[in-house]
């Protein structure tokens, strides 16, 4: 027990800093993102702080988007990567949570619906997800988060 | 060698004039007041005008219909006749009218009824005006040299010439009524404040006639009205939120593609076999209709998000629909998209994940059309796979209204996804003007949400990150109507220049998808706005 308290105040202030943090480099965006979805997949730590965790995400990767655009010297083949981090922020910000601190089925099933959807080609019956390496991950940090 | 072949033809002359002559005997000529009943289709026409070109068609009458004729008129050079009747069994036409059937004397539709058989006169029948004989003066039937004779009505070019005495009062009434008849409709159809430069939606006219290619649906719409569920919809008496009239038109428009329709007639777990295009008729017509005035009311304000938006979702979803299938409950594409939203396996299953979050919504409405009768709808998911595809347009699996239901429901996981990335984030703050009308930053956002029924939500996200990428970097910001048209031409360009990896092959197809909507559209009304009811 209280070594999973001291593990969630290390997270805290390494979450912390990640916060201060006024952007993240577009070539570093995409690690950044699989190291918070393995953090998000860790026992121990509370629905909450999760969610905080996510939220935290989404405003730097944003910014950083922000700024990138401004920024004509960045070649828009940069900025279309760090559009795929984008992507899977907010579909883990679909993520609810309920009164007892649990994420709602329906905000799982819209998280998972729309990571979905960013790799699918509707027009086309029976064809195949061809979902991504972030989007599989992404796919797994959910449910992994929800079966809990 | 000359003489035989004289005798020849001679034999053969004869042969044909004792083959006509045994094909009439026996026949007699229909007479005032005697009875009917079709053998066959027959399109029941406001006058004795019989040419298809003729826009007086009312309804098509299916086979069985009895009726009473009222006034006869006789085509002297074809020696076939025009027969006004009352149909007492028709609640659709207005008490007393007499509607006007073709009775081709060699090909009959109908057959005259003895004396036996006929029914007892209805009240209606007693009140008509009779004439005491063939009238003229009443109805002109030029020759049309050019005009082709509807299937239901074969042979239907008869000229009518030469004046001849006639019942003044009974004409005067039968025209008064017929008249009246057509300026109710009328009104009702075109009682409209949202009517601008004179752009309305299109007059409910006329049915198209049915033949036995096409009438396959008939029974199994006719079953609907005992359906526990489709009878709350069909005599459900809420708002119309879309004109029956351009629903109507949509469906008459939509191509007759080899290989496009299917039916599901005793094979609703299957794939169905290929047909033609289902005729138009007036059941047809109103199942549909009252089904996406249903799927609107309830699910309207899911697709946009807010309830002040849902008729502008409704009216987004008529425009997809109708270049989808023309809202053709059994329409099929080659890549196995079925019904009214052509839905495929991957839209299904989007839907079926999120049933729970749809019955929420519904569960939520004071309406009970939403909370019980569509519910019950939604109770059994829609199978996903391709094999059964007879579930997305079997009529006998609640469709055309579960196809509906789903192509909204669809659409509004699309249109959070592009909400989600586009409008509910600071990355492309800036790019939506404070200025923009709220109208316009919602039609920009059905725009978006329609299109990606073709390209998929990611499908729209890429190019269309691209696009706002190199408008920011321009410094442009979208503040009027214009700027929102001229957004979404650019949008055609970026599809091609930077697509998704998944629609590369098929730039074409979705950079067009946008611009194929607005074309159909427009051959259903100038003015799409004004198929809005209110």
């Amino acid at each position: 027990m209280s070594r999973s308290i001291i593990f969630t105040v290390l997270v805290s202030l390494f979450a912390s800093f990640a916060s201060a943090q006024s952007a993240i480099p577009l070539e570093q965006m995409e690690g950044s993102l699989q190291r918070l979805m393995k953090e998000l997949s860790q026992e121990g730590i509370s629905n909450a702080y999760k969610a905080q965790r996510i939220q935290q995400y989404k405003e730097i990767i944003e910014e950083s988007l922000n700024s990138a655009i401004k920024d004509e010297s960045i070649a828009y083949e940069r900025i279309e990567k760090g559009f795929a981090s984008h992507d899977t922020i907010v579909n883990l910000s679909q993520l609810r949570l309920d009164a007892q601190g649990r994420f709602t089925e329906n905000s799982c099933k819209e998280a998972l619906s729309m990571n979905a959807m960013g790799g699918t080609n509707p027009a086309e019956e029976g064809s195949s997800k061809r979902l991504t390496k972030l989007q599989e991950m992404t796919k797994s940090t959910i449910n992994a988060v929800c079966d809990k | 060698m000359p003489h035989l072949l004289n005798n020849w033809k001679m034999l053969l002359k004869w042969s044909i004039a004792v083959l006509f002559g045994a094909a009439f005997v026996g026949f007699t000529a229909p007479e005032k007041g005697q009875s009917i009943e079709l053998t066959g289709w027959l399109n029941a026409r406001t006058s004795a005008r019989f040419n298809r070109v003729d826009l007086n068609r009312l309804m098509a009458l299916p086979p069985g219909t009895k009726g009473v004729i009222q006034q006869i008129q006789h085509f002297s050079q074809t020696k076939n006749y025009g027969l006004c009747l009352s149909v007492a069994s028709k609640s659709s036409l207005n008490q007393g009218e007499c509607v006007w059937v073709y009775y081709n004397v060699k090909d009959p539709a109908l057959k005259l009824l003895t004396q036996n058989q006929t029914p007892a006169p209805t009240v209606e029948s007693a009140r008509q005006a009779v004439t005491t004989r063939p009238i003229s003066g009443f109805v002109e039937t030029p020759k049309a040299p050019a005009a082709k004779p509807t299937p239901a009505s074969p042979a239907a070019a008869d000229g009518f010439t030469g004046p001849a005495p006639i019942d003044t009062q009974a004409v005067m009434r039968a025209t008064v009524a017929n008249v009246e008849n057509l300026n109710q409709n009328a009104s009702q159809l075109m009682s409209t404040s949202n009517c601008p430069d004179g752009k309305c939606a299109p007059s409910l006219n006329a049915y198209g006639s049915c033949t036995a290619q096409n009438n396959y649906l008939e029974n199994s719409l006719e079953l609907l009205k005992n359906d526990p569920v489709m009878s709350q919809v069909l005599n459900s008496s809420g708002r119309e939120i879309l004109r029956t009239s351009c629903i109507k038109k949509g469906l008459e428009v939509f191509p007759n593609m080899s290989n496009g329709f299917r039916n599901c007639t005793g094979d609703r777990a299957g794939t169905g076999s290929i047909v033609k295009k289902a005729c138009v008729s007036e059941n047809y017509t109103t199942t549909v209709a009252k089904s996406f005035n249903a799927a609107a009311e309830c699910l309207g304000s899911f697709v946009s998000g807010t309830e002040q938006n849902s008729n502008q979702a409704a009216l987004s979803l008529f425009s997809l629909m109708s270049l989808e299938s023309g809202l053709h409950i059994n329409a099929v594409s080659q890549t196995g998209a079925g019904g009214v939203g052509q839905l495929t396996y991957d839209a299904i299953a989007d839907v079926n994940s999120k049933l729970p979050a749809l019955r929420e919504h519904l569960a939520k409405s004071s309406n009970p059309l939403c909370s019980q009768a569509l519910m019950k709808v939604l109770e059994k998911p829609m199978p996903a796979q391709r094999s059964l595809s007879c579930g997305r347009i079997s009529v006998g699996e609640g469709n055309p209204l579960k196809n509906m239901l789903y192509t909204f429901a669809y659409q509004g996981s699309q249109r959070k996804y592009i909400q989600s990335r586009f409008f509910d984030t600071n990355v492309f703050r800036g790019l939506i003007s404070d200025q923009l009308p709220a109208e316009e930053k919602q039609r920009l956002m059905m725009s978006l949400t329609v299109w990606s029924h073709n390209t998929g939500a990611g499908g729209l996200a890429t190019p269309l990150r691209a696009l706002f990428t190199q408008y920011l970097r321009q410094g442009k910001s979208l503040r009027s109507a214009s700027d929102v048209t001229q957004l979404l031409k650019d949008l055609q360009r970026t599809m091609r220049t930077n697509p998704h990896p998944a629609n590369a092959r098929r730039t074409g197809e979705t950079s067009g998808f946008f611009e194929g909507i607005q074309k159909r559209t427009a051959t259903i009304t100038p003015e799409v706005r004004s198929c809005l009811a209110q």
